[in-house]
């Protein structure tokens, strides 16, 4: 009977997961207006902290550079690399592009720590002048992150709301035709983003995500401590939660991105998962401010997204189990001479598994026009497996979290 | 990015249900089943139990404690 209850269970984990994504896909549909109101110009300072980036590091900064807006410049933040960082920035254009080299034993203590060195130096050098904070923007960007040329002029609207503390940009991955699994990366993140997050801007949850990142000076003057950014493995998760408690919005910017390079390495991909799921895990220690500081309908989404890496952990016994069932009864068909196995064993997990792929790929069609529908509805059947790199991510996660690992384990550049 | 892997395995859950426990493999997997339902109930507990705890500290004597004014009525 309790074995039954627990069947039964395990059909309600799918069924809330399905109906959570369902919800999220039709939220995502509707549309905002945004009117422009006439407002002061702002100063945008893009971020760039940088840990041994020589490969990818000047096309970022010639695109920055490049871009059409007055009021800007880029603050490279070398955090002691061993290679030529220092020189690419240096070599940059300089009226745009200023350098701060960080060195040991100060440096090299997380992406986190390196961005609130970078906002500590912006202002001890005198860098914003006499400007408000509240009209300066900080931007993150990856040191292999390429903005699109309209970044700004689609960013600036959100921030005439002075509620508005922060926007996320979409992400993109640059060398998405090359492969597969780059493919898949790149569908990915436009789902997550004209999904998830678009969705999120009628819950008042939408996420940061560390690569184009809009912050205001003053949303992050209000977050206290020793700086903006915590020592968590996902720091930009983490800020993003705190900025929705200190009641900011969080915006999510539809119309412009950020294109960053997709790892083309199922084994090094799965360490860039399990990194960002540990991250997650720690992130954990937010609920108590969550359920103290923010409102009702965002608070229900920030603790399921929260929790969601329990329900991966708990979901991925289920393909598992799926593949022990079939093997099992494959081998008994052949022990007896006829099939055991139903059509409907096949079919029903398709229909599960795979009902998602239509409405995934019609979503990246709709983004990726030059790739079409048809194929777009088959990249995402592949989509669909992929997700399970997140089981595998999940578990490694789980095992450096219990062994007390928090090193930051650094996605490599090709 | 989380909530999105695939999911497909409750038919195979309903097949076992009517399949023989003799076919090898049967009984391990709907173990397998078994612990990731459990772990759900738990994780509802744990969610209900949350759930309590937000509406406990946002109740309005608390929300005035913590702002350091008297909870209505008096002046």
């Amino acid at each position: 009977m309790t074995g039954q209850f627990a069947l039964w269970a395990a059909t309600a984990l799918i069924v809330l997961a399905g109906t959570y994504n369902t919800t999220l896909f039709l939220l995502s549909r509707r549309h905002i207006r945004r009117v422009r109101r006439p407002g002061r110009q702002r100063f945008y300072v893009f971020l760039l902290a940088c840990l041994n980036e020589e490969k990818v590091l000047a096309e970022s900064l010639a695109r920055i550079t490049s871009l059409p807006a007055d009021s800007f410049v880029a603050l490279v933040i070398d955090d002691a690399s061993d290679d030529r960082t220092a020189e690419v920035a240096r070599a940059a254009d300089s009226s745009r592009v200023w350098l701060y080299q960080r060195r040991l034993p100060d440096a090299r203590r997380g992406k986190g720590a390196a961005l609130n060195a970078g906002v500590r130096h912006l202002r001890a050098a005198g860098l914003l002048g006499h400007r408000a904070p509240e009209d300066v923007v900080i931007c993150v960007v990856d040191a292999d992150g390429r903005l699109d040329p309209h970044t700004i002029q689609a960013v600036d609207p959100c921030f005439d709301d002075p509620s508005t503390g922060a926007v996320q940009i979409g992400v993109r991955m640059y060398n998405r035709h090359l492969g597969l699994l780059a493919r898949l990366q790149d569908m990915e993140f436009v789902v997550y983003g004209d999904v998830f997050q678009s969705a999120r801007r009628f819950l008042g949850s939408v996420g940061m995500g560390g690569n184009g990142q809009f912050m205001r000076l003053s949303a992050l003057d209000t977050l206290g401590g020793d700086g903006p950014w915590s020592d968590s493995l996902t720091e930009d998760l983490d800020l993003g939660v705190r900025l929705i408690a200190r009641g900011w919005r969080n915006q999510y910017c539809t119309t412009a991105a950020v294109s960053q390079q997709a790892v083309l390495d199922v084994r090094r991909l799965v360490r860039q998962r399990s990194r960002w799921f540990q991250g997650h895990l720690q992130s954990a220690n937010l609920v108590p401010l969550i359920l103290r500081e923010v409102a009702t309908r965002p608070a229900l989404d920030l603790l399921y997204h929260l929790s969601s890496p329990v329900l991966i952990l708990l979901t991925s016994l289920l393909p598992l189990s799926f593949l022990v069932a079939v093997a099992g009864t494959v081998l008994a068909s052949f022990q007896q001479g006829r099939p055991l196995v139903s059509p409907m064993w096949l079919l029903g997990p398709y229909l599960l598994s795979f009902t998602a792929a239509y409405v995934y790929g019609f979503v990246y069609a709709k983004r990726e026009r030059t790739l079409g529908l048809v194929r777009s509805v088959l990249v995402a059947h592949a989509f669909i497996l992929y997700g399970y790199i997140w089981f595998a991510a999940g578990w490694w996660g789980l095992w450096r979290m219990a062994t007390g690992k928090r090193t930051w384990l650094k996605t490599g550049r090709t | 990015m989380y909530g999105r892997p695939a999911l497909g395995t409750m038919l195979p859950l309903a097949g076992m249900a009517t399949a023989s426990r003799t076919v090898p493999g049967i009984p391990f997997a709907r173990g397998l089943q078994i612990a990731a339902g459990m772990g759900f109930l738990l994780y509802c507990l744990i969610a209900f139990g949350l759930i309590a705890a937000r509406l406990w500290l946002r109740r309005p004597s608390a929300r005035a404690a913590a702002a350091g004014r008297p909870t209505g009525g008096g002046s």
